[in-house]
């Protein structure tokens, strides 16, 4: 199977200001993630709000992406929700329409409290696409699944034919090692926290990823993979410290999701708002964080259009 | 893009909403089962606010029925209804002078009438269109005769009342191309030299005088040889009329043969008025624009009405279907994805037809004397039959 070299993008959803989606965005949208040296998008997940979405606005999002995707831009398409039968459909979509690949986390209801209902909760969705790479996203922060990854890959292993990885997003990199290091690097394993990519390259990993803060911050954090396999230690150490004070910034304001898609508006692609219960940040605050940009220079090193 | 996919999606979801949506919210607030005909002045949730009649909707409604009945299905309760507004039109709606009116009460009380003959248009290709749909052919005579009348009306000094005073002269749009149309549609149930006569004295007045290429631009307002009047009225565009009858013109081109420079000029108007509607900023069919770029007088100047819209999914999928250039299609994508993510009402049915320019709503009734069961429904149903005739390959 072949594996993701690079830094994938998880886009958000563009919104009028009316709540409904806007699908206008994506091909700009899409351009922009390319020329800053993104790879691909992993589309409606957390940062997509995609649980926040119908159905049908997932595969219409789906398609849209996939026509507005450059030449050799991978569309992977995230298929978790809490129901089932609604991720195997929209799997079965997902490949219908070409798209790289899709991926689920664990359902945030019910929590999922063993590693065999997981794997049971992934086989039912893989088998929907089962021409496409399948990858599992460990969020344990946003649906409660602390459970041992190493565990679960000797799980998977020869009962899912077409799984190919996880996207992991936890801290727990000595968990991401080992997952890594599972039968001689038998799985693609995503790196998932744009805050240690450093680190895990260090440890041999990290050569893939699929990022959140890449929407607006791509370039640098490209520039640490690149800088890294230049033997340019200082500059990388530079881009992922520099990258860390984006986080810190977007902290300041309920985190990726909510201030992260007002920097998009910031740095000329207004996305709108996000969707109910997301608490939206105020006129103010969006000033606020702005300044705090400023204060780093973000603007100057940010993805550019 | 998969087009077939694409067109299929929309196909489908345009007859699914005429069928759960937009019919059965008419038939049931709208319908008047005591007095025959319709009310359109309804609010949000459906219930009536004022009992008057729009003349232009019973032949509007009855239009619409008859055009659903014919292309989207052969439902029973659509031919009863238009048949039951037909006879509310025949029996109330008619002046002595064989005029029609332009509002009516809930018994058919004439309240007054205007000094155009928009009201006769809508009746003509109503009964055209019930004729289409029985055989009966009475009523394409009928519409026959109120075409004929129309034009007597029109041609005759003397019977209507012009707008300015004789200091001024000036000629309008609106009539010009609401004739191809009503010609058109009877040309469907009865033969006439007449109707042809029309529609070439129409699409003279259009090619002469409304098009003005030096604003790139149709013009509502012009001269009696088509001079520019240079004042606010004599500047105003309103690019979603003019995306109207763009697609009134490719109506014409495909009854005769498909004639090439009747699509040309057509998709000249729609290329042009789409570039001056276009909202780049908000996105939808802006209400009006002054070709020299000086601000508009009318109030609701950059408000987004539902019918630009309509119009403008209509003349996308005809443009895509005479040209195969999927410009056009992008096109029709962009207009739908606004429209449809602005103007249906998920709770109570039906469309809003009056929003601000940034899609937030202005007010929210489903219908008045202007808005009510006629471009929504007339775009479905046309809009599924263009969706059709392309993929079957016509």
């Amino acid at each position: 199977m072949e594996r993701i070299i690079g830094l994938i993008d998880a886009p958000f959803t563009p919104f009028y200001e009316n709540g409904e989606v806007n699908y206008e965005p994506i091909e700009k949208y899409a351009q922009m993630l390319a020329k800053n040296g993104l790879k691909g998008v992993f589309i409606n997940g957390s940062s997509g709000e995609g649980y926040m979405l119908t159905e049908e606005e997932r595969m219409r999002l789906a398609e849209r992406w996939i026509e507005a995707a450059p030449e050799g831009f991978k569309v992977i398409v995230h298929v978790g929700s809490c129901c089932v039968k609604a991720s195997r459909m929209l799997a079965e979509h997902a490949q219908k329409i070409g798209a790289w690949g899709i991926g689920a986390m664990a359902p945030p209801f019910p929590k999922v409290g063993r590693i065999e209902e997981l794997v049971k909760y992934c086989e039912e969705i893989a088998a929907g696409a089962p021409d496409l790479p399948f990858y599992y996203y460990h969020i344990p922060a946003f649906n409660g699944a602390y459970l041992p990854m190493p565990a679960f890959l000797e799980a998977v292993d020869g009962r899912i034919p077409n799984f190919a990885g996880i996207k992991y997003t936890y801290e727990s990199i000595y968990e991401y090692n080992q997952c890594r290091l599972y039968k001689n690097g038998k799985y693609d394993m995503l790196h998932g926290q744009d805050e240690t990519i450093l680190p895990a390259l260090a440890m041999g990993g990290a050569q893939g990823g699929i990022g959140g803060t890449t929407n607006y911050n791509g370039k640098n954090l490209v520039g640490i993979i690149e800088a890294w396999n230049n033997n340019d230690l200082e500059k990388a150490r530079e881009l992922q410290n520099f990258s860390q004070a984006v986080i810190n910034v977007i902290c300041h304001y309920r985190g990726n999701i909510v201030a992260g898609k007002r920097i998009m508006k910031l740095i000329g692609l207004d996305l709108g708002k996000n969707r109910t219960p997301f608490q939206n940040m105020t006129d103010e605050e969006e000033a606020r964080m702005k300044a705090e940009l400023e204060a780093i220079n973000f603007f100057e090193r940010c993805n550019k259009f | 893009m998969n087009i077939d996919h694409y067109l299929n999606y929309w196909s489908d979801l345009y007859k699914e909403d005429m069928l759960t949506d937009i019919m059965p919210f008419w038939m049931e607030h709208g319908l008047d089962k005591v007095h025959g005909g319709v009310y359109t002045c309804i609010d949000r949730k459906g219930e009536l606010m004022d009992s008057t009649k729009s003349v232009w909707f019973q032949g509007r409604f009855a239009f619409t029925c008859c055009f659903a009945y014919n292309h989207i299905e052969r439902k029973q309760e659509w031919l009863d209804a238009a048949k039951c507004t037909l006879g509310f039109i025949e029996k109330h709606c008619f002046d002595n002078d064989r005029r029609m009116y332009f509002e009516v009460m809930a018994d058919g009380t004439p309240l007054r009438k205007r000094r155009y003959v928009f009201s006769e248009s809508f009746a003509a290709i109503a009964m055209a269109e019930y004729a289409l749909a029985t055989g009966n052919q009475t009523y394409a005579q009928k519409a026959l005769d109120i075409f004929k009348d129309m034009r007597r009306f029109l041609n005759t000094p003397g019977i209507l009342e012009p707008k300015y005073l004789p200091t001024v002269e000036m000629q309008g749009h609106s009539i010009t191309m609401i004739m191809i149309n009503v010609a058109s549609r009877i040309k469907k149930v009865i033969s006439d030299p007449e109707l042809d006569r029309q529609i070439d004295e129409s699409l003279h007045a259009l090619k002469t005088y409304f098009i003005h290429p030096e604003f790139k631009a149709l013009l509502e307002t012009v001269g009696p040889n088509g001079e520019f009047i240079d004042t606010i009225n004599g500047r105003t565009i309103n690019p979603g009329h003019c995306i109207e009858t763009s697609w009134f013109l490719f109506d014409v081109a495909h009854d005769r043969g498909n004639d090439k420079e009747l699509i040309d000029l057509g998709l000249q108007i729609f290329d042009w008025s789409w570039e001056w509607g276009w909202d780049k900023e908000y996105g939808g069919i802006i209400n009006f624009r002054d070709c020299r770029n000086l601000p508009a007088q009318d109030y609701s100047q950059d408000m987004k009405f539902w019918w630009p819209q309509t119009e403008s999914i209509i003349a996308t999928l005809y443009a895509y279907k005479l040209t195969k250039d999927e410009k056009y299609l992008q096109m029709h994508r962009q207009i739908s994805e606004w429209t449809y993510a602005h103007f249906p009402d998920h709770e109570y049915g039906e469309w809003y037809g009056y929003l601000h320019r940034d899609g937030s709503v202005a007010q929210p009734a489903k219908g008045n004397l202007f808005k009510g069961p006629f471009h929504i429904p007339r775009m479905m149903t046309k809009a599924h039959t263009l969706c059709q005739e392309i993929l079957a390959g016509e």
